[in-house]
């Protein structure tokens, strides 16, 4: 279970995120909505420690955590960018077998192995030699899906998994990540997609945007 | 006509011999210049502000003087402070702290150019600073660069001519004293077509190097 409490962000003097906290437990959905502007991603960022907040706290399973403290053995939280942000000069699969090597001393072998199963799963077995500019758009997803859960980490974000594709793949966005919730996986997904996110969310957190004074 | 080919096969050997101490200072600045010009360019980018100062003075110094001054103080001043060097290890570190600081801005463009949500996606996997300039930066901003630094490449095989000022006998000069002590041009017309063959090599490996990277976009 993650929580977070009280957090506060301003940039430049306009505040962004007014005294925001959230709870969500294991292998649960929480979904983030809110129209553009109004400080979701800004939000994901500080839990996932790519932003510092101005003030708040942080938990998981009891124990607090600093978001940015990038020390920990066990990989707290992956992410899934809106734009994927994969390494475009990796194949597929050194994408996913890069940080497993370099961060959890894992062997080229194992790291492939377990990189080859992943895709496997999310059905890109075919695509572990070729390199992110031949994918399509959800394709792209999926491998940054695959770099993120070849960590093992404890919870899954996503930002706007939905914006960058076609609207016809809504629908298999929500039924994976259905299936990674069956599997026990604990998710945070970040949308402006209100119907989306009554779709797959076991809980709705709304940002509002700061009304300025 | 005989006698030019055979006049051109007995200066030859001197001129092979001017080419490899062109083409030994061309390696050693190489080796030496591109790592340290990105070790330069991080520094440059490093939020540690007098480092950054430190860094910005010896790019202006060397980018602001010409190389042939630099050459002639390293060799003729500095043993004015008991520092010496010899001929050639006085070349090759001029030429490495001039050409280092061209590589270092050329990298800072580089640097410049890769996307920031590549440092944050790296950040993320948890990899550290070092991992993600060695895995994640540096392959890419490679790509980028290789253009302008082919470029500074093909100039450094001509620039090593500048050391003729300190007494070395590179390929130039081994023209020149032909030229000096025989009266006739075709010692340099031998040096300009030795040099053309340097830099259509050098040319054509920068494109095999160019082709090695294009296997991503």
């Amino acid at each position: 279970m993650l929580e977070a409490a009280n957090i506060n962000k301003s940039f430049n003097g306009v505040q962004v995120l007014n005294d925001i906290s959230l709870e969500i437990d294991s292998g649960k959905i929480l979904c983030i909505v809110g129209p553009s502007g109004a400080g979701k991603t800004t939000l994901l960022r500080i839990i996932t420690g790519l932003e510092k907040p101005d003030s708040g706290s942080f938990k998981i399973d009891g124990q607090s955590f600093n978001p940015q403290a990038n020390e920990t053995d066990e990989a707290m939280i992956g992410v899934v960018f809106q734009d994927f942000r994969l390494f475009p000069h990796l194949s597929v699969l050194e994408n996913i077998t890069l940080a497993p090597q370099m961060v959890l001393h894992q062997s080229k072998k194992a790291a492939q192995e377990n990189a080859n199963n992943i895709l496997d799963q999310l059905g890109l077995a075919d695509k572990a030699d070729i390199y992110p500019f031949q994918l399509s758009g959800g394709q792209k997803q999926r491998v940054a899906i695959a770099r993120a859960l070849a960590l093992k980490p404890k919870i899954l974000c996503y930002d706007e998994p939905t914006s960058a594709l076609d609207p016809g793949l809504r629908g298999s966005v929500a039924q994976m990540i259905e299936r990674f919730k069956a599997q026990g996986m604990t998710q945070i997904v970040v949308t402006h997609d209100i119907d989306f996110a009554k779709e797959i969310a076991d809980k709705i957190l709304e940002v509002k945007p700061n009304q300025e004074l | 006509m005989d006698g030019v080919l055979k006049y051109m096969s007995e200066i030859l050997p001197s001129l092979l011999q001017g080419t490899k101490l062109t083409l030994g200072l061309f390696a050693m600045t190489l080796l030496l210049s591109l790592p340290l010009g990105a070790l330069v360019s991080l520094g440059l980018r490093s939020r540690f502000k007098p480092l950054r100062w430190i860094l910005k003075f010896y790019v202006w110094l060397m980018r602001g003087t010409p190389l042939l001054l630099q050459l002639i103080f390293i060799f003729y001043g500095l043993p004015v402070l008991h520092i010496y060097f010899e001929r050639f290890s006085a070349a090759a570190f001029a030429f490495v702290l001039n050409y280092a600081a061209y590589f270092a801005e050329i990298f800072r463009g580089g640097f410049q150019s890769v996307d920031t949500g590549q440092y944050e996606a790296a950040r993320i996997l948890r990899l550290n600073y070092g991992q993600t300039i060695r895995k994640i930066v540096l392959p890419q901003v490679t790509k980028i660069v290789l253009p302008s630094v082919g470029n500074e490449v093909i100039n450094l095989v001509k620039d090593s001519s500048l050391v003729y000022v300190i007494g070395l006998g590179d390929l130039l000069r081994a023209g020149n004293v032909a030229m000096v002590r025989d009266v006739t041009l075709v010692p340099l017309l031998m040096v300009g077509a030795i040099y053309l063959i340097l830099t259509a090599l050098f040319t054509y490996l920068l494109r095999k190097v160019e082709q090695h990277y294009s296997y991503y976009q």
